[in-house]
Order: C-alpha cells, then structure tokens, then sequence
C-alpha cells in the first residue's frame, strides 16, 4: 500500500499538546500603539543610561583570557554564579543546597514553565489583580482556571485569598500555586508588611499551595527597611524567583528559581535548553563579582528614587486631584486609579494623541478588570522625560473633562 | 474547613506530565591523564577571542538599549541566518520560517513536544547523536532505527521500513538525520539519495529533520545541496547551530523549515528571545564575511587534525579495523573486528590512558557492540597522535589477553 498525502496533512503531525494549546483563548493584549515622538511611560524598562557598558565589556575581556574550555566549549553552566545566588539568598532569605537553585534565561521562563510542571487542564492558580502581565497571559494563554486575589495598598488582600482558599477546599479543590510580588509589586507598587507576609506562608502551609515568590523588584527600595522575603519566613512552600533584569540589564536574560529542589529538579526538566550555558553565566557572575553587584544596585537605586520622586512631584501638580494613585518605596511603577469620568478607553488615545503613553491596567487583569487603573513606568525615560511626559498627561486628563 | 498539613504532601501538585518525567543523566568525569577522544568538543585553539571582545565593544557602543534592554531575539540575527541559508540554495529561507534557539538541543527537545504523543514512531539512523533521540524517547516516542552505510542513511531500508509501517497503519511524525558528515560516522549522503529521501518524506508524509550541525565543516569536495534545499513540498526542517563554527558555549543555533512547525516551536520555547546581547554579539562576530572567513580557518585545522588522526590510526591500528575516512566533521568511526568488542577496548583504553566513545552509546537498538567512535576535533595534534597510539596498543593488549 502507497500512502500519498499533501501539505495538508501536516496537520496530523502535530501532538495532542500543540492541540490542547490551540484550543484555549489567548488573552488579546491591548497594548498602545506609540510613535516615535510618544514619550512611552508604558513599559518596565530599565534606564539604558545606567547599564554598566565599561563593567561588561572588561567582563568578556576577562574571562576570555582565561581557560576557555570553561567559558566557550561545551561546558554547563558557570557553578560560581550559583555560589553567588547562594551568597545573595542566604542574606535575604535561607541558605539553600547547590540542588535547590536553577539559573533560567530570564524570570518569564520560570513562570512559563510553572503551568507545564503543576497544571493539568482544568487546575486551578491564584493570581494578584492586578500583577505582572506576561505572568497573567501566560496562565490564561494556557488555559488554567485562575482564582483573582484583589491588591490593596498593603499588598494582596489576605481575607479574601484565606475566604477563597476555603471555598476552594470546601470544593474539595486544592489550587496549585498562589503567584505574588510582594515586594513593590508589579504594577501597583506596593510592599507587603510582615503581619500579612507571615499570614500568607502560614495560608499556604494550611492549604498545601505553592507560593511563588517573585521578587524581581526585591533590591530596588529607595530608602525603607525592607520586611523579611516570604522565603524568609517558612521555606517549606516558596518557590522564590529572581532575576539580574532590574539589576544588571534585562538583555543578558538572566534569572533564578529557588525552593524545594523537588520542584528545582522539575523545572530543570522541562527547561528544553538544558543549561544557560558557560558563557553568559561566566558573563554575569564575572561582572558581578567582589562586590560590584551591590555598588552598582546602590547606584540604581539613587537614580530611579529621584525619579520616582520626580513622578510623584509632577503628578500631584499635574492631575485633577481626584486622581488617586500610590506613592512607591521601591519598584518601577507608580500606579492610578481614575475616576468614573476618565475611562482608559478614552484616555488613552487622547494620551498618545498628546505624544504620551502608559500601560491600560485591563492588561494586568486576568479577568477584565482595570477600566479605571493605569501603570506609569518612571524606570525607562530620563528624569526630563518622566516630568514631561506626567505633563501631557495630565494635561490631557484636564482636556477630556472640559469636553 | 481546615485541611491537615501533614497530609498535604508536595509531590501531589506536581502535572501529569512532570510525574511521569525521568531523571537527567550526567556526564561521567574521566580520570586526570586521560586523553578523551570520546565527545565532539570544538577546538578550544581556535575560539575567535579577539573577535567576540571586540563584537561586545561594537554593540554595546552603538546601540546599548537594543543590546540591554528587554527586547526581541536581534532581527539582524534571523536576517542574516536566512542570508545565508539562500546563498545555499534554500530559496524560501526567510525570517517567519527561522527560529533562532539556545543549542540545537533545543529545537532537537521541542520538536517532541509538539510532534510526538505517546507511543508515537520517530525514525532514527543508527548509529547517531543519542542526545537527540534520548529526548524523543522521553516524550514517549517508539524509535526505529534505519541503518547508516557508507553513504549514510540506507534509503532501501528506509523505504521499505515505511511501506511496513503504512500497511499497519503507523504513520511515523519524522525521520532524524544527519545527512552531512554525520555523526558518529562521518558520512556524506550523495545527491540521489538525498533526493530520494525527501521524496519519501513528501510521499509518506513525514517530517524530515536534518540536523545540520557539520554542514559547514568541509575539508574537501563540493558542497552537496542541503535537504531542505531539495524540498519543494515543505517537509523538511533544517537544525543549524554555531556551536561548531563559532562556540558550543555561547548556546546559539537555528531551526528552519514549514512555517507551520516553526510556528509551534516558536510558542513552545516559552521564554521567548534568545536574548537581546546574545543574538546581536553573535551577528556582529558573524557579519560582513567574518563568519566565513572563520569557518575557512577553522577547516584548515580540522582537516589536519583528521589527516593526523587517519596517519597514526594506519599505524597504530591492528589492519582489520575498518573505517571511512571522512571530508568534514569531527569524528572517524571504526568498525572493529569480531575478537575486539567495544566494551573490551574502551576498559582497556581506559587503563592504557585514553576514551572512547563506544558504539552502543550511538544506537537506541543496542547495536554497536563492535563499533567506536573517535573525536579528532577537541584534543591538540600531539594529543591525536598519543591517543591513537594508546588505543592501539590498547586493542592488542585484547587480543594477546
């Protein structure tokens, strides 16, 4: 028998996974379209002044002086820069075994793979509403249920995750992980205090759920005591995430999980490019080495303090005063809450129109919500360009009233 | 209702999936004086230093919120892998159909999850990369192995292997191979039989993936049209990678090919980028002819090196120990006579100070048991020729054993 076929019946190639993935929803992401004059307050860039140029290009010099079997053969990833994430953990959190720690290409790829290690169709996640949108439009795009937690000033509103973790056990349904920012949360900015941090591990245990523990924001605080990580507080349950992103430079993709090695050996197996390899891991712990790291994150957060405060300035001169937004310790992001009148739908267009953009905080909602909330993003523009760009905006907050 | 701690146990949280997954393995670390002439490691002589500082100093000066920031794999990057897959008659090259990867191991690790369910048949050579077919078998895939001839894959055995499997209505996802100066043995398929093997795969209707790792690295003879450059019909996914022709190290590679596959590798590399720094430093290491210019010197080294090789295993080699002297790549493979099986040599091997990688290690059928495989691109010439000279009295302390 002669089987004959055509380009159509690629088709049937495919496997059930890339079926079950075409057949969930994706989350359609209403992104500003800018321009080229747009003073984009949208996105948590980092300040492209501040990257250490001199600092990388004596790195590569460097470690391409020595043995280079190490740095550019086959060769798995650098073991120091695990040493330095150990070092970094246990004055932060708890000192963890060599097992407990996976260098990742980024943070995105850890939260990306959280659903293929913990969820089977159906399985059911907890989310901050709002909070970081490519984490949310990774667990929608996967097709999980997603339980939404609201944030407050403080953080996660803890009564209502302790009343929906009941309702879920009284479903005889265990949810799989709850995914918080703790620390300058993304995007409202807002820092947890010890009493809920200590509430929300103790949840956890009760529950059995995970907690991942994103913390990428956790060394950009301006001049506040920081409480202690959740990871801190009872490791049992944290999966913690951290990146060199906000601290180095988001380019060199660089990141780490750590917790319970059970899960840390999981991940690793479902990280299809095995390690991140000789040569970047060499690249970021040779930069960062003998101290350099702190100083530099020292230096940062000088820089981004004085723009946030220059944001917060221009905010409370510019906008009608009904406006209520928070006032960040740390992070990236201020963000607004909008009154009835001022619609992201018809703020945004007149924004941009005034060559000024931010994040419509629908996208950082698993749900729909955040008609009425933007993110402002002080990390990327110059200090002129922050203060400007608060102007035109509100500004145009001013002109859709008079309408 | 409060649920009890002590029986809430970790492990239950865990999907499906992650449950049913294996342990890695680990590389054996061979003992201090060893000569290793087991793994296909690049040169580590000819790493382009000076090149790769000065690369970094270029991108970093002329565009640090591109190299920096968040941002796409660098689009100069696919361009110029999709340059130069047409200047090699791939006429359709273009960016939709390129997904640059960390490693070719990663493309080789997606493509069973969006092409193998459980039980599913992939078609292997044998011998071959078992780095590539391990993850298929850990996707649940059922491996049939054709044969390797001289001339590469025996696309009789092919055929009739896909007659077999149609009159018992199994319709295999793809067929793995490395048609050029495959790995381990070094063989070059010809034009007509390359032809014939993706008309087979357009007849049957079974991706081809042609890992093309060693296409680059020929010493001699013309350069023979690519798989994915006879495919007219698209079923033929082409897997390069810069780790032979820049640096393993820096995880660098491409996978070109239907745009329908590329789409679903794109979604399952869930990380996104390759990483703005990386994907421009290489592009500019390879831009403006430099690439080429490096491969031209790094084929004159391993041509030695070969010739090297292929003189001391004519001296130091018992004469019935058969091997194809190859045109390009990184290995020679032998086939040993039936009184000197491969586990024999390589222990032997092992107290005489040299390794090997034996054949069992290249078949997921457990052939090879007289088969090895020799890497001449790693070790320095004076290394080649003590190693060899090891192995051979190795193979004679066999046979007078």
């Amino acid at each position: 028998m002669i089987a004959t076929s055509n380009r159509a019946d690629m088709q049937f190639l495919f496997s059930k996974l890339v079926r079950h993935d075409e057949s969930v929803p994706q989350m359609q992401l209403d992104l500003p379209q800018e321009n080229e004059d747009t003073i984009s307050l949208a996105y948590g860039d980092a300040d492209p002044a501040l990257f250490p140029i001199d600092a990388l290009i004596g790195a590569v010099d460097r470690m391409l002086t020595g043995n280079l079997d190490v740095s550019l053969n086959y060769a798995p990833a650098y073991a120091g820069l695990v040493t330095l994430v150990q070092e970094r953990m246990a004055r932060v959190a708890v000192p963890l075994a060599r097992n407990q720690i996976m260098l990742a290409n980024g943070s995105s790829q850890v939260l990306s793979l959280l659903p293929q290690i913990f969820c089977d169709p159906g399985d059911v996640i907890i989310v901050e509403g709002p909070s970081f949108l490519g984490a949310v439009e990774t667990f929608v795009n996967c097709g999980l249920t997603i339980e939404t937690i609201p944030v407050r000033d403080d953080g996660m509103d803890l009564d209502i995750l302790a009343s929906t973790l009941a309702r879920l056990a009284n479903q005889g349904i265990r949810a799989k992980f709850i995914y918080t920012i703790p620390t300058f949360q993304n995007p409202t900015g807002s820092l947890m205090p010890l009493a809920n941090r200590q509430r929300l591990v103790g949840l956890a245990a009760q529950y059995g759920v995970v907690i991942v523990e994103d913390d990428a924001y956790g060394d950009l605080h301006f001049d506040t005591a920081l409480p202690p990580k959740l990871m801190a507080l009872d490791p049992t349950w944290v999966l913690y995430v951290g990146t060199f992103s906000k601290i180095l430079a988001p380019g060199v993709r660089m990141a780490w999980a750590c917790g319970p090695s059970e899960i840390i050996k999981r991940l690793n197996r479902f990280k299809t490019e095995g390690s991140n390899g000789p040569f970047m891991t060499r690249l970021v712990a040779q930069v960062a080495a003998d101290g350099w790291l702190d100083r530099h994150i020292a230096m940062l957060n000088a820089n981004y303090a004085q723009k946030c405060h220059a944001m917060l300035t221009t905010i409370a001169e510019a906008f009608p005063s009904d406006v209520r937004y928070n006032k960040p310790q740390g992070g990236f992001f201020v963000y607004v809450y909008l009154p009835d009148d001022l619609p992201v739908r018809r703020l945004l267009p007149a924004a941009i129109g005034n060559g000024v953009s931010f994040l419509p905080g629908t996208t950082c909602y698993a749900d729909g919500q955040g008609t009425h909330e933007i993110r402002l993003a002080f990390s990327f523009q110059s200090l002129e360009k922050v203060v400007e760009g608060i102007r035109r905006l509100g500004a145009t907050m001013h002109q859709l009233r008079q309408v | 209702m409060s649920s009890d701690a002590g029986q809430l146990t970790l492990d239950a949280l865990f999907s499906t999936r992650a449950k049913l997954a294996n342990d890695g393995a680990e590389w054996a670390p061979e003992p201090d004086g060893t000569i290793s002439l087991a793994y296909g490691f690049a040169d580590p002589e000819h790493f382009p230093v000076k090149e790769l500082v000065e690369a970094t100093t270029e991108i970093l000066a002329e565009d640090v919120n591109g190299a920096l920031n968040y941002g796409p794999t660098y689009p100069g990057l696919v361009k110029f892998v999709a340059d130069r897959l047409v200047a090699r008659g791939v006429g359709h090259a273009a960016p939709q159909n390129i997904l640059i990867s960390y490693g070719s191991s990663q493309i080789l690790a997606l493509l069973p999850q969006i092409l193998v369910d459980l039980g599913d048949t992939v078609i292997v050579e044998g011998p071959c990369f078992m780095g590539a077919v391990r993850s298929f078998q850990e996707a649940g895939a059922k491996i049939e192995t054709v044969p390797v001839r001289e001339d590469g894959m025996d696309i009789d055995a092919l055929e009739a292997m896909l007659v077999d499997l149609t009159s018992r209505g199994i319709h295999p996802k793809f067929i793995y191979t490395t048609p050029t100066f495959q790995n381990p043995t070094g063989t070059l398929m010809p034009l007509p039989n390359r032809q014939r093997l993706v008309a087979l795969a357009a007849q049957y209707g079974v991706l081809i993936v042609e890992d093309d790792a060693y296409g680059d690295l020929r010493f001699e003879g013309a350069a023979l049209p690519k798989l994915i450059a006879l495919d007219t019909q698209g079923w033929v996914l082409n897997v390069g990678t810069f780790s032979k022709i820049l640096a393993p190290g820096v995880r660098m590679a491409w996978a070109c090919g239907p745009e329908a596959v590329i789409k679903r590798l794109r979604k399952f590399k869930v990380e996104g980028s390759s990483g703005p720094f990386l994907t421009r430093l290489v592009e500019r290491f390879a831009a403006d002819g430099k690439l080429d210019a490096h491969i031209d010197e790094l084929n004159a080294n391993y041509r030695h090196k070969r010739d090297v090789m292929v003189a001391a295993i004519r001296e130091h080699f018992p004469s019935d120990v058969r091997y194809v002297v190859p045109t390009g790549g990184f290995f020679i493979y032998c086939y040993l006579p039936a009184d000197l099986p491969a586990p024999k040599v390589v222990a032997a091997g092992r107290t005489h100070g040299v390794s090997c990688l034996p054949g069992l290690g290249c078949y997921a059928n457990g052939q090879g048991a007289h088969e090895i495989r020799l890497a001449f691109s790693y070790q320095s010439i004076d290394n080649i020729v003590e190693g060899i000279r090891r192995l051979g009295a190795a193979m004679k302390s066999v046979r007078t054993a």
